[in-house]
């Protein structure tokens, strides 16, 4: 595996993991106000960021500066793009959802709510489709 | 199941014949990755014009020497 590769694994799984928690939680004791959930979602942004920070000074060590610092080369570009293509098509998709939400008059936080989990949705694929490409090929 | 391109090659074979070159030795010559030379050789990816002209010119063979298209 490439660092490029584990940098994907890692940050799919840690997205994941926050994204389930953020949503477990926001189910669960869902914020009487917007304020509050935007403090709420800040909070798990800035969680994210920490690991995603650490887990990548940990991977950086595990594999060498010398690999990580490495350009991305010409499958790496190809496997970038085609993901963010597919992260967009999920993206464009999901924005019917959110459009239907906003004409049947569902509340601001159902709408924010789920134009965040419309993005968090296109990240995963995203990153999903990294590891799926790099492994199994374009 | 990887996905496979309608393009073979034999750089395996020829780097086998010269000198026992290594897929990295490949990659640092081409600039490329060691797991992208993994790649085209297993067939999972097909390397960019630039990038085949210049793998048959670092085993001094024309092109369809190391690449050919099953249609």
């Amino acid at each position: 595996m490439s660092f490029r590769e584990k940098s994907a694994l890692v940050t799919l799984v840690f997205l994941v993991i926050v994204a389930l928690a953020y949503a477990g939680q926001a189910l669960s004791h869902p914020p009487a106000a917007l304020v509050a959930a935007t403090v709420g979602l800040v909070g798990a942004m800035a969680l994210f960021t920490a690991i995603m920070i650490a887990s990548h000074v940990v991977l950086v060590i595990a594999v060498g500066a010398k690999e990580a610092r490495r350009p991305a080369d010409e499958r790496d570009r190809m496997v970038k793009l085609a993901s963010r293509r597919n992260a967009g098509l999920v993206g464009v998709a999901g924005l019917w959802l959110i459009l239907m939400l906003a004409v049947t008059a569902a509340s601001h936080l159902t709408i924010a709510y789920a134009a965040l989990g419309l993005f968090v949705l296109a990240e995963i694929v995203m990153y999903g489709s990294e590891l799926v490409y790099y492994r199994r090929g374009l | 199941m990887p996905a496979k391109t309608p393009i073979t090659n034999t750089i395996r074979t020829l780097r086998f014949h010269k000198d026992e070159m290594t897929q990295q030795e490949l990659a640092d010559r081409i600039g490329v990755t060691r797991q992208t030379i993994i790649a085209i050789e297993q067939g999972r990816y097909s390397p960019s014009l630039e990038a085949a002209f210049k793998i048959a010119r670092v085993f001094g063979v024309g092109l369809e020497e190391v690449f050919q298209y099953e249609a």
